[in-house]
């Protein structure tokens, strides 16, 4: 299968003297959910902004190599196309809105493309209902809640029907149960074919949903994995601990005591049975002694 | 085309084609502070500075727009007190923004050195000069139009414009540079 | 007044002003203002409104009482103060019955105004509760930081400034992302104001626009050249 965006080789300075990132190769597969993370600094919101070609093509600056998406080279096509193929919600979302109402908010998009009036109402009218927003059409956009912001952010670029969502730390401003639920629709998103990029500090967030995981690292890429494959190699990084998940903390450090590997935790109900079928398999090793 | 080598890869410089929107953005926002400031702002010893027509002075010096761009900075500056702040005379505030936000545009784009030794003062300049325009275009259509006599055009309008457009100045040289150096930061990069 | 097209109220509020100007009888002017205030009691309005009004009565109250003190008589004083409120009513009366989106539609459909403006006009007034919000916020913070609005005018001012200054770089801050934005929700390129459907003038626009401007015509021609009606 042909990926949904391809790093051939990519550097990039957004001036002369340092390398925001650094040879990046990589490429994320069409209907993945790949998770980005890394220590604050490393490079993560310019990979978002690759993608979405506002780098280079809105800040300038220097670059080597490609970024690909859908096999067409970011630099050969105009920031709003590609927009069409990638939708991008940016670390600062509320700025990106800037309509009264969350239904004008939606159908700007549409309006910039000229699109009929019918139509219009039609699409907003399936997206809302799709990010879990239907009903408050009306409402003022400044008198939703962080949670509601994120969703109609998300609703504004989904509304294009864009193939890949690119979100930049959607949840950071949000409590721990507006985390959750964004993190729901992006799963649901994500099983109705969209590609979800998301760039995470915390993956305990994404433990159940990350299929694929880039390591970032003073703008380079350190690895991509799977999060089974990318998780103990990132214990060796202390600037890295902030994002290990406490549960892998546990596990690794567990399965290094025991001697044992465990499945893979993608919750603590996965480390709950694991561990029990552990200490069962062990009472039948003692009974037996 | 600039090339340079950095770590085996030839890098190649590729000029930013953003900002075609930046000034719509910072003028809307700062409308909106300018807005906010107007409602909440204390009197400070009986003069209040006139908070959207400095929040326009810093972003005409900022993202420096033509005059006819202008225009349209002012109406809007003009409009946005409208809903919010139950403006006491409307289209008395469309045209007197529309004079200030078009004079200031006159002063940016004026190529007459306005710095004293490496301090720069065209942003008190303009604010200065656009709230004397701005201020004198509104108490003068307000005297028309409402028949006010002499008396309380010399010595109850004249006084409030002057002192205006004293702190203005002030309020205005202060804040522009912290966004300068601000905005100037985002424009190379992060 | 709901039913009214955006373009009919922004005509009438130029209307309404120029009968302001042309009318120098207190009597008359009272009368319209009158009417005005019927025209909002029929178009149902929330109590803020009234509140709002109540404001603006006491500014012209203000301005007559300060014109009648500098020598003007009671009747241009009152001409005074009157004319104001009527200019400002229909403003108001506008704004309660009319939704914003539907007045830079209007703006930009029927009067051709850029949506460049229309735009700006939309995102101020769409940012300034969240600005609001955070200027409350940064003065919290503030004042939890010692620092105080006593002293004289210039320290206040001083002390007011670190709480403006903020807020300015919050702006510079936000409009990065917002151009970033507009660019790639291609803003400008071919851009359509939707909703013109409710924008549309309707017989009864018609109707009111061609009396209200007869009757504007009717004035002007009897300022020049009264024959005492």
């Amino acid at each position: 299968m042909k990926p949904a965006i391809e790093f051939n080789g990519f550097s990039y300075a957004y001036r002369q003297d340092k390398l925001a990132l650094n040879n990046i190769q990589v490429s994320i597969p069409k209907g993945s959910f790949t998770v980005i993370t890394g220590p604050s600094g490393a490079g993560k919101t310019t990979l978002c902004l690759a993608i979405a070609g506002a780098v280079p093509q809105y800040f300038g600056g220097s670059v080597a190599g490609n970024v690909q998406v859908n096999q067409t080279d970011t630099r050969n096509i105009s920031m709003h196309d590609l927009a069409l193929h990638v939708g991008s919600v940016l670390q600062d979302y509320e700025s990106q809105l800037v309509a009264m109402t969350v239904e004008e908010e939606i159908a700007f998009g549409l309006e910039n493309m000229g699109m009929a009036e019918h139509d219009i109402q039609e699409r907003v009218r399936r997206v809302l209902q799709r990010v879990g927003l239907e009903g408050l059409e009306q409402r003022e956009v400044s008198s939703l809640s962080g949670g509601q912001k994120q969703r109609l952010a998300i609703a504004g670029v989904l509304v294009l029907e864009p193939e890949i969502i690119v979100l930049d730390e959607p949840t950071s401003a949000l409590d721990p149960q507006g985390a959750v639920q964004i993190y729901e629709l992006l799963h649901t998103l994500n099983s109705q074919g969209v590609t979800v990029v998301v760039v995470e500090h915390d993956l305990s967030q994404v433990l159940s949903y990350a299929q694929q995981v880039l390591v970032i690292h003073e703008g380079k890429l350190l690895y991509c994995g799977t999060l089974s494959e990318v998780l103990p190699c990132m214990i060796d990084y202390p600037e890295l601990q902030t994002a290990m998940p406490i549960l892998w903390q546990v596990k690794l450090q567990l399965e290094e005591a025991l001697e044992r590997k465990f499945a893979d935790w993608r919750s603590v109900e996965d480390a709950k049975q694991d561990i029990v079928r552990f200490i069962m398999q062990n009472k039948g090793v003692c009974r037996s002694a | 085309m600039e090339k340079q080598e950095i770590q085996n890869q030839t890098m190649q410089a590729v000029t930013a084609q953003g900002g075609k929107f930046r000034w719509l953005a910072i003028t809307s926002l700062l409308l909106a502070i300018g807005a906010i400031l107007h409602l909440v702002s204390p009197s400070i010893g009986g003069i209040t500075p006139n908070w959207t027509i400095s929040m326009y002075c810093i972003a005409i010096n900022l993202t420096r727009p033509t005059i006819m761009q202008s225009v349209g900075i002012g109406l809007v500056a003009g409009a946005v007190n409208i809903p919010t702040s139950k403006a006491a005379f409307p289209y008395g505030n469309l045209a007197s923004e529309l004079v200030g936000a078009v004079t200031c545009a006159v002063l940016v784009h004026l190529s007459v050195n306005m710095k004293v030794k490496s301090l720069n003062l065209r942003p008190a300049v303009c604010a200065l000069l656009s709230t004397l325009a701005s201020g004198f275009t509104f108490i003068t259509i307000m005297k028309v139009v409402l028949s006010l006599t002499m008396q309380v055009y010399v010595y109850a309008l004249i006084p409030v414009v002057l002192g205006t457009a004293a702190a203005n100045t002030i309020v205005t040289q202060i804040l522009y540079f912290p966004a300068q150096k601000l905005l100037q930061s985002k424009e190379v990069g992060q | 007044m709901r039913r009214y097209a955006p373009l009919t109220k922004l005509i009438l509020t130029i209307i309404i002003s120029i009968w302001a100007i042309l009318f120098d009888s207190p009597a008359i002017l009272a009368g319209v203002a009158g009417l005005q205030l019927l025209l909002l009691a029929i178009t149902r309005v929330s109590t803020t409104v009234y509140k709002g009004i109540l404001g603006l009565v006491m500014f012209a109250l203000m301005l007559a009482v300060m014109q009648y003190l500098f020598g003007a008589t009671i009747s241009l004083a009152l001409v005074t103060g009157l004319r104001m409120l009527n200019m400002t009513l229909i403003f108001i009366i506008m704004l309660a019955s009319t939704r914003i989106s539907d007045i830079t539609a209007a703006l930009v459909k029927q009067c051709r105004i850029p949506s460049d403006y229309a735009f700006m006009f939309t995102a101020a007034l769409r940012f300034i509760p969240d600005f609001l919000e955070e200027s409350k916020a940064v003065r919290e913070a503030q004042s939890c930081r010692g620092y105080s609005s006593r002293g004289n005018a210039f320290k206040r001012m001083k002390s007011y400034l670190t709480v403006v200054e903020p807020l300015v770089l919050r702006a510079v801050t936000k409009s990065e992302t917002m151009a970033m934005s507009l660019e790639l929700r291609g803003f400008g390129s071919q851009r359509q104001q939707a909703s013109l459907a409710h924008v549309a003038l309707h017989g009864r626009d018609y109707i009111l626009i061609s009396l209200t401007t007869l009757v504007t015509l009717a004035l002007i021609i009897n300022k020049l050249q009264p024959i005492g009606f």
